[in-house]
């Protein structure tokens, strides 16, 4: 079977030569049209992603970034053959080679903004959600919410459940709020120096918003400086920014 | 502002995010399974903890009035 990586031009099988994919196989590059797609042939995968797996994966997308900006695909896609793979990518040839011209010559930075809405209150209620998870992992101070958690589930009367579901609401629209106010701050903030914006959809209850921008590889110094006037506004905002990663949140059509 | 770098738990995260959440899809078989983890909120309650200790790194760096 092919493990698919990455879309790209036609053209990359020099710089596709001696980089190793999952497992330490070799890539190649398969041509369909006017694109050509970055896999490792396999015998068999483990079903389970591990870390290094994740890891040898974005490496090769990596590779290709360092000839051009790729298309990075999805982690876990393979198909049986050249064949198969030749005509689902022959399928959508326009809509690929339309979104490779899209990010062309540019990289995603994302930023992650904490929407701090009473958090003390908030993060009782998340760690509960996250104990079941977490305690698989064996991780300490995983069941710490068990206590505060599922209000509604043991409210003792109809009156607390109700209150109990009014009240997480309340927060989640106070959430909400919070988070289409600070969007529209950062995009403000670096209009002029992003060619694209993508917001990660995220539950309601979500303490985090998740934005990611499409930025020329020239404009990456200018982009920070302009994410600091953001970070730097009252009231402070806390961020966390990563990148440049391939443009990861454009493969698809996306708002400018 | 924080930026990852050096972060292993909070770059982990990020990569996990980016690999197993987004980028083009072309069909074929999907076959993957991350062993009954919810990876997206493992990865935010880790970024939620770094954001916090960098919060409590930054109270503790500030002078004291």
């Amino acid at each position: 079977m092919l493990h698919l990586y990455c879309l790209t031009s036609p053209g990359g099988e020099r710089a596709a030569s001696g980089v190793r994919g999952l497992e330490g196989a070799p890539v190649r590059v398969v041509r369909a049209g006017a694109v050509e797609a970055w896999v490792s042939e396999h015998e068999t995968l483990p079903r389970e992603v591990t870390p290094d797996l994740a890891r040898a994966h974005d490496g090769v997308v990596r590779a290709a970034m360092a000839w051009e900006t790729p298309l990075p695909a999805r982690y876990g896609q393979t198909f049986a053959n050249e064949e198969s793979l030749t005509s689902a990518l022959a399928a959508r040839e326009g809509a690929i080679v339309e979104a490779l011209e899209r990010v062309r010559g540019a990289v995603e930075m994302t930023v992650r903004v904490l929407l701090d809405e009473d958090p003390a209150e908030e993060g009782a209620e998340e760690r509960g959600e996250r104990a079941a998870p977490l305690a698989a992992l064996g991780w300490a101070g995983a069941g710490e919410g068990e206590a505060a958690s599922g209000a509604g589930a043991r409210a003792r009367t109809g009156r607390d459940y109700l209150s109990s579901v009014r009240a997480r609401h309340e927060r989640e629209a106070a959430l909400h709020r919070r988070a289409e106010f600070l969007q529209a701050r950062l995009s403000r903030a670096v209009e002029g120096v992003t060619r694209g914006e993508s917001r990660t959809p995220a539950p309601p209850s979500s303490r985090f918003l998740t934005v990611s921008h499409l930025v020329a590889l020239g404009d990456v110094s200018e982009y920070r400086l302009a994410l600091r006037s953001f970070v730097e506004s009252e009231p402070r905002p806390r961020v966390l920014v990563s990148g440049p990663w391939a443009p990861y949140s454009f493969t698809e059509n996306q708002r400018g | 502002m924080s930026e990852l770098e050096g972060d292993d738990e909070l770059v982990l995260s990020e990569l996990l995010n980016h690999v197993l959440d987004k980028g083009v899809v072309i069909t074929g078989d999907v076959t993957i399974s991350v062993a009954d983890i919810d990876l997206l909120r493992l990865g935010l309650s880790v970024i939620l903890s770094s954001v916090e200790t960098l919060e409590g790194r930054r109270r503790g760096a500030e002078p004291q009035a």
